[in-house]
């Protein structure tokens, strides 16, 4: 009689344990659905931010070439020698911000900053005004900027 | 003298150049190409009809940070950062980055030709 008794507290009892087992594996499986649904919201806001940043970054951007533009065709030399770097370092912080850019538009950023500073030290370094020449070219450069490589990285960050 | 540093990657860039693995463009200025990684630049130029030539390494803010430079009229002292030896490299260098620029030239003129 009391065999059967334990026999039948142990079936109970090992029965328990399934059950509280099960609900534990529940309970794990939940909170790990849980905690991965928190990271991929997480991340999906970080994305979202990073997004709305990239593209301030990108338009204050194109609006300093703009402007820099503007400077060069009214020869204003001394207001576009001040924007240069402005511009280079808005460059320099949308490839530090970007971690993820590939090798490609890395090196076309730097290649561009490395222009960007060319032109400021060819500016500096004629002190009697902007040729025409020289002005025409930088303008054609900055453009090209505008509606190449800013596009691009509008299309790889957006 | 230029630091060791900027000698090795002469060597190298020359070594790479040789290969054809160096994409060389030409900068808004005659006589003068570059090549730009990812935060990071080089420059090689050289001034007609002399026997000028320097090569620039720039960072990844545009500066330039260190130069390897051949010019025999340089004063007080003929060559203020590299030998003879270093000349050939330079010299070099620059003559693959011209012929790559040409080349590519001519093959996106031929390609257009071939479109027409």
């Amino acid at each position: 009689m009391l065999d059967s008794a334990g026999s039948i507290a142990s079936i109970l009892g090992v029965f328990v344990s399934v059950i509280a087992l099960t609900i534990a594996i529940y309970q794990i499986i939940k909170l790990r659905g849980e905690a991965r649904a928190a990271r991929e919201a997480a991340e999906e806001a970080q994305r979202l931010i990073r997004r709305e940043t990239t593209g301030t970054d990108l338009t204050r951007l194109s609006e300093r070439i703009q402007g820099l533009i503007y400077l060069l065709r009214n020869e204003d030399r001394e207001l576009a020698l001040e924007k240069f770097p402005d511009i280079r370092n808005l460059f320099i912080d949308i490839r530090r911000h970007h971690p993820n850019l590939n090798s490609d538009h890395r090196s076309r950023i730097q290649d561009t900053i490395t222009s960007i500073m060319d032109m400021q030290n060819e500016l500096d370094a004629s002190s009697d005004g902007i040729q025409i020449e020289v002005r025409t070219r930088f303008i054609t450069d900055l453009t090209d900027f505008q509606t190449n490589l800013l596009v691009k990285l509008e299309d790889r960050l957006g | 003298m230029a630091g060791q540093g900027m000698n090795e990657v002469a060597t190298e860039l020359l070594r790479r150049s040789r290969d054809g693995k160096i994409a060389w463009k030409q900068t808004r200025r005659d006589n003068e190409y570059r090549v730009s990684f990812p935060d990071v630049s080089l420059t090689i130029s050289s001034q007609p009809g002399l026997d000028i030539y320097r090569l620039d390494l720039i960072n990844e803010t545009g500066s330039v940070t260190e130069s390897l430079e051949w010019n025999p009229f340089y004063s007080p002292t003929p060559m203020p950062s590299a030998d003879a030896s270093q000349l050939q490299t330079l010299k070099e260098i620059y003559g693959l980055a011209e012929a790559y620029v040409q080349e590519e030239v001519a093959q996106r003129a031929l390609q257009y030709l071939k479109e027409t």
